[in-house]
């Protein structure tokens, strides 16, 4: 599995952003972005997912296993999302918002089990029922992620998704996101500001204006 | 100064003694709006048991029920009352929803919003003239096609006061749609819509599908009391069933309104227990609207998390956009028809090209003046008593320190100015004309502003809530460290700040007036003609030259305060010269 990055260039009104990026990011991999507020990030996050406002111009190719993906629309690129706020769907129980991203393939009885053992994977076993509202913000966090694994992404773009977190919660949070890339082997892009997030031995690409 | 932001830390003794004051104010304020409510509904409940002392009638008995029981075609009446009102509000809610689905985000977002102000502010009564102008037998519908068919004479179909009530329906969506979307759009903020397609559609959902299954469920409990507004005013609605709605048997409120105006004093007594009925019937449908919404949630859950992701590219969202096209189309050659036929002197049959005349504005002109200046007269005072109230409410509410009592306050208020709004109109302004009757105050013009008061200080209210909310009390507190005037600092900073929205209010509460039927009908007693009932009045007599002209009429007073208001919240005075204003 691998996400490649070809030659993207995004401008705004003319000016450029982002030009000329380049990059390949193989399955467990973690490829991070940095740079400060206003370079451009969140703009190239949306371009690789599709939700890139049509006052922005780009170009460039996005390529996931091998599909060219540029032209998709967001919900054919099978690229997952994940937040700085985690957007647990509150009409709905904790259960329920993991069982809302599974594919519509699994019949029934599968859909519950794969709940089950996606809360046990993040240590939440028993709270299926619960109300989104009731959970802390590190079980919030990690309820989010298990979501946009079960739709089973080919890629995975983190955007800031610590920044919310107080200190402890972070460097579980980071352990757990980072272990789950790599148990899944699927390619993920993270943009943050803050170098600490960072997991070792991973590639930077650091954005400047 | 108490304020929520106050400059000085703790409270004195006097300042307690102060909020405690404003606090019985707000709370003796609320009570005189509900009062005339409360009281109308125990003079309607005791009509209704045969005690009304107005008219002779000292004894408590059955036999108003017994009257009612016996009307012939009870059962028809009420199922047309129900499945109208059902079905109106029902599909206005779907073309609200998906109106507001389809276009959020694009550029005809803004467009809308808008257009909104506008289509609300036209009262239904005209735009009933307008559409029935379109789709009678020798309307501009059929003209369109005999020219196209070759028709020589009317088509023999009963489009209008068709005896299913569709074109009731059809108006009452048309006029129901917009308040919705409006409502609709103000809840929308308060939803992370971007973040929440975004994330929908990163796990492989159409945009359709995440509308249905992520931000619809979350939209409808938040405009679910103005849905109900809206239920009891198709349930309860008069002026536009008498003239687009069926006549015999006619719509259950009609019925009330008929027994109500006749002179025999026993029907007097089966008007009360027709509206205690009516009353009951509106509690059994939002119920069942309540129990309807809780049994969707419980079916809804599997389809929720079936993780169906849609197959093709939303053609409802297309739908909803044609849908609404069409209701604007008809909504303004509804009110070109209005004024082409206020100037139109002949107009045969087949041809599509009338003989022009100011005729029938000459003959208007006498008759005109005295239901002009009433509606001007009523509409102005009773907007401006309004906005003044309301925003005495508002503010009486933020100067309370305590923020669980000023939640409570609010929500009291708040509860208090919906429920003239969920109530059958018919129901407690009928227990209302008793005891004005019982007063003698009836016929007068205090009395009828009294009563256009109870509708249009809700909405007032309503429309001014949010921005008392969203404003920044630290712009009054700087305005009352530099001036040491509450007074100066809140009709400088505050009222300044929030001009706008403050005469949107009026002209919404302006615009609210003008449409009030039944208000005016039943406190004015006859004596006091407003444009609106004036035009009603003029149903039965057919003379649609005339019809035009009241309709125009009814259209364009509430869109000259919304002008005038234009101007005045972007122009100003200063120095003897009209400049723009600031935040404009």
């Amino acid at each position: 599995m691998s996400l490649i990055l070809e030659n993207i260039a995004i401008s705004l009104n003319g000016q450029p952003l982002i030009a000329n990026l380049s990059c390949q990011v193989d399955g467990g991999d973690v490829v991070s972005i940095l740079g400060p507020s206003g370079c451009g990030k969140s703009s190239l996050l949306n371009m690789i997912c599709g939700t890139l406002p049509s006052s922005f111009s780009c170009s460039g190719r996005i390529i996931l296993n091998g599909k060219d993906v540029t032209s998709f629309p967001p919900h054919q690129r099978q690229i997952g999302l994940q937040f700085q706020d985690h957007l647990l769907f509150p009409h709905m129980t904790v259960g329920e918002n993991l069982a809302f991203a599974l594919p519509r393939h699994y019949r029934r009885a599968e859909r519950a089990q794969r709940v089950e053992q996606a809360l046990a994977d993040c240590q939440l076993t028993g709270f299926a029922g619960h109300n989104p509202a009731q959970l802390s913000g590190g079980q919030t966090a990690r309820i989010s992620l298990m979501r946009t694994l079960l739709s089973q992404p080919g890629a995975l773009l983190l955007d800031e998704p610590f920044a919310r977190l107080d200190a402890t919660l972070r460097g579980n949070f980071r352990r757990f996101v980072f272990a789950q890339v790599r148990t899944l082997a699927i390619p993920a892009v993270m943009v943050t500001h803050d170098e600490q997030d960072i997991p070792d031995r991973c590639r930077v690409i650091e954005l400047s204006h | 100064m108490p304020s929520r932001l106050s400059p000085i830390p703790a409270e004195t003794g006097c300042q307690l003694c102060h909020l405690r004051l404003e606090l019985a104010a707000s709370l003796i304020l609320t009570t005189l709006f509900f009062l005339p409510v409360l009281a109308g509904l125990v003079s309607v409940v005791c009509s209704a048991f045969h005690y009304l002392p107005a008219l002779g009638f000292h004894t408590f008995s059955l036999s108003p029920w017994q009257a009612l029981l016996a009307t012939t075609g009870l059962g028809e009446m009420l199922a047309l009352t129900v499945s109208s009102t059902v079905l109106s509000t029902l599909i206005s809610l779907l073309i609200a929803l998906g109106v507001v689905s389809a276009l959020w985000g694009t550029r005809q977002w803004y467009a809308l919003q808008r257009l909104l102000s506008p289509l609300m502010a036209a009262p239904h009564v005209a735009l009933a003239f307008g559409v029935m102008f379109v789709l009678m037998p020798s309307g501009l519908l059929s003209r369109v096609l005999a020219s196209v068919l070759g028709w020589q004479s009317p088509p023999l179909w009963q489009t209008v006061q068709d005896q299913y009530g569709i074109c009731l329906i059809l108006l009452l969506v048309m006029k129901e749609t917009p308040f919705l979307i409006f409502m609709t759009a103000a809840a929308i903020t308060r939803l992370p819509v971007a973040d929440t397609l975004r994330l929908g559609t990163s796990m492989g959902f159409q945009p359709g599908v995440v509308w249905l299954k992520l931000l619809w469920p979350q939209l409808y409990p938040m405009i679910r009391l103005p849905v109900y507004t809206v239920l009891a005013f198709a349930m309860s609605v008069v002026d536009v069933a008498q003239v687009l709605g069926p006549a015999n048997p006619p719509t259950f409120a009609v019925q009330i309104l008929l027994w109500i105006q006749d002179p025999d004093l026993n029907n007097q007594l089966r008007a009360a227990a027709g509206s205690v009925l009516l009353l009951l019937l509106m509690v059994a449908v939002i119920g069942l609207c309540h129990l309807a919404q809780s049994g969707a949630h419980r079916l809804a859950r599997n389809w929720l998390t079936n993780g169906h992701r849609g197959y093709f590219s939303s053609p409802w969202l297309w739908l909803a956009r044609k849908v609404w096209r069409g209701l604007l189309v008809l909504f303004f050659i509804s009110g070109g028809a209005l004024l082409v036929w206020s100037l139109v002197w002949r107009w045969r049959f087949p041809s599509l090209w009338p003989d022009w005349s100011w005729q029938s504005w000459n003959r208007a002109y006498d008759g005109l003046g005295d239901p002009i200046s009433n509606s001007l007269l009523i509409g102005m005072i009773s907007a401006f008593m309004a906005t003044l109230l309301a925003i005495l409410l508002l503010e009486l509410q933020q100067r309370q320190t305590d923020v669980g009592i000023a939640r409570r306050l609010s929500l009291i208020t708040g509860a208090a100015m919906y429920i003239p709004l969920l109530l059958p109109q018919v129901t407690f302004l009928f227990g209302v004309q008793v005891l004005l009757l019982r007063w003698q105050l009836d016929g007068q013009l205090l009395s009828v502003i009294g009563l256009h008061l109870l509708f249009v200080l809700p909405y007032s209210y309503l429309s001014l809530s949010g921005p008392w909310q969203h404003y920044d009390q630290r712009h009054s507190l700087q305005g009352l460290l530099l001036s040491r005037s509450w007074w100066r600092t809140f009709v400088r900073v505050k009222v300044g700040l929030l001009w706008q929205p403050i005469l949107a209010s009026f002209a919404l509460g302006f615009a609210v007036s003008i449409g009030q039927y039944l208000p005016t009908l039943l406190a004015g007693a006859g004596r006091i003609e407003t444009v609106t009932t004036a035009a009603v009045g003029l149903v039965s007599g057919g003379n649609r030259r005339l019809i035009g002209v009241y309709g125009v009429i009814q259209m364009v007073l509430p869109l000259l305060a919304y002008a005038g208001v234009f101007l005045l919240s972007h122009w100003t005075f200063a120095r003897g010269r009209l400049v723009r204003r600031l935040n404009s």
